[in-house]
């Protein structure tokens, strides 16, 4: 049984690793490619919002 | 004068409106049921008062965040 | 002539009986009960054709084996409704959230946890059913809630309980409204459910909707190659569906190809269900084993849900993470449900749908770490 338990860590170890990389991807997609023009009724600017997501992205 | 802005919780479409604009609502009250992911989410009033706007009618489609209506108490 | 050849009745043993009424129980779920019906009905009456005695339709050449090698033993249909599945799920509520999903990542556990006591019961411990260290991975496969995948895992393993698996995984899928609410009642305060999160979150750009299914494809294929067949056709469906010209062929992908997949994938799969295969201790085993991968998996989203819920300063509502297994969107109304019994202004329904599509980005990567691992440990 102990292979069983080393066989679900390392399974966990994959699944959050990879998808750890894939928040840092879209946090950066998030930053680096804004909505093209922020909607007119939304106030705050698309750079700023992007900064906080990063941060949302840690918590 | 409080004044509180409902909003769409969903990017949905509007099925009915029970709303209606210049008439008094208590809390609880239905404003609206939108649909969203195939579900119904019924939009209730969150303040008691009276609706100084309304900015849906059924069939409209809304993105999450817009204004469905204005209640001042 | 042998008499048996003309007349099927006279070879009709109770197995072969017994799984007709099972065929015949899955298309009354699937018709009057409405339960799942565009997969329950065609599996139901591939279960019926394939155990109509003399039937030969599984028999070398027979219409449901050849589905069955041209189909299943290639992994080619779960493979073309991912195209399908890809093009149907809008990950703008994930791409909005990107924090949900770790929430996706923990409710895979389910899976991991399932294989952990399928193998405990089975040939790692008590040896009391035939469960090898490959058919303990299919098993907890059953925990990604995505019938795809589990097919997939199951079919690449070669677990002899392949059929079971699936049929498990998709009943198991109808039935996520009955299993999950009692678990997230019990895992969450009244107080944590009642918490209302904000409607508005920032837009997405178009760009980043169209180049997130590229890069998802890379970083998840570099990291667990394994997943790229599965990753690779979902994310082309999304792809499809997001480059906003190809409006045509994300319409085919989600419509004509997933529906006509879907006929052949239900009918195949019920056809694999074969009485002296099907009626053995195990495949009870099996169902049980299926429901425990969904509560375990809903656990542990739920448990990452309120670590979150701590961590952000009760700003995150823990019930979303209930939606982190990938059975979408029926988990992601199961959480708008529950959340709005608590709180009639609460609408959890986007922040969980976050979680239920980085659910089936996570389930498809753990069906990918579970065959990299594999060979190193079976």
């Amino acid at each position: 049984m102990l292979k069983a338990t080393w066989f679900v860590l390392a399974g966990m170890g994959i699944v959050f690793a990879t998808l750890s990389l894939l928040v840092l991807m879209m946090s950066a997609l998030n930053r680096w490619l804004p909505p093209e023009q922020a909607p007119a009724r939304d106030e705050g600017q698309p750079g700023t919002r992007g900064a906080r997501t990063t941060r949302a992205g840690h918590a | 004068m409080a004044k509180e802005i409902v909003e769409a919780p969903a990017p949905g479409k509007i099925l009915r409106v029970y709303a209606e604009a210049g008439k008094p609502i208590a809390e609880g009250d239905r404003i609206c049921i939108m649909e969203a992911l195939k579900m119904e989410l019924p939009i209730v009033a969150p303040v008691g008062g009276m609706v100084t706007a309304l900015h849906i009618a059924p069939g409209q489609s809304v993105e999450a965040g817009d204004p469905l209506a204005v209640i001042e108490g | 002539m042998p008499e048996g050849e003309l007349l099927g009745v006279f070879a009709l043993t109770w197995q072969a009986a017994v799984m007709l009424g099972l065929g015949g129980l899955l298309i009354y779920l699937g018709i009057a009960r409405q339960v799942e019906p565009v997969l329950l009905v065609p599996i139901g009456m591939g279960i019926i054709l394939a155990n109509i005695p003399l039937g030969g339709l599984t028999e070398a050449g027979g219409f449901l084996a050849v589905l069955k090698k041209a189909g299943i033993d290639t992994e080619l249909f779960p493979l073309l409704i991912f195209i399908g599945v890809g093009a149907m799920i809008d990950f703008g509520s994930l791409l909005e959230r990107p924090y949900t999903v770790f929430l996706g990542a923990a409710a895979q556990f389910g899976i991991f946890g399932t294989f952990f006591l399928a193998y405990f019961l089975g040939d790692g411990g008590l040896r009391l059913f035939d469960f090898s260290f490959k058919d303990a991975v299919s098993i907890g496969i059953i925990g990604s809630a995505d019938g795809p995948t589990s097919i997939y895992v199951a079919t690449t393993l070669g677990s002899k309980y392949a059929a079971s698996i699936v049929v498990a995984a998709y009943s198991y899928m109808a039935l996520v409204p009955i299993i999950q609410p009692p678990i997230m009642r019990a895992l969450t305060t009244e107080a944590e459910r009642r918490l209302a999160m904000p409607a508005r979150t920032k837009k997405v750009s178009r760009r980043t909707r169209v180049v997130f299914p590229i890069v998802t494809v890379l970083v998840v294929g570099l990291i667990a190659p394994k997943a790229t067949p599965l990753i690779g056709t979902l994310m082309f469906g999304n792809l499809l569906r997001e480059a906003g010209v190809l409006e045509r062929l994300s319409q085919a992908a989600q419509n004509e190809m997933a529906n006509i997949v879907t006929i052949l994938l239900g009918l195949t799969v019920g056809g694999m269900m074969e009485a002296r295969d099907f009626l053995r201790p195990e495949t009870i085993m099996i169902y049980i084993m299926g429901v425990v991968a969904f509560a375990a998996g809903t656990a542990a989203g739920l448990l990452l849900g309120k670590l979150m819920y701590v961590a952000s300063g009760k700003r995150i509502n823990p019930l979303i993470g209930a939606a982190g297994i990938s059975a979408f969107p029926m988990c992601a109304r199961v959480v708008q449900k529950v959340g709005l019994e608590a709180n009639p202004h609460n609408h959890l329904l986007m922040h969980a749908a976050g979680a239920n599509t980085a659910g089936q980005i996570a389930s498809v990567v753990a069906g990918g770490a579970a065959l990299v691992l594999v060979p190193f440990f079976a």
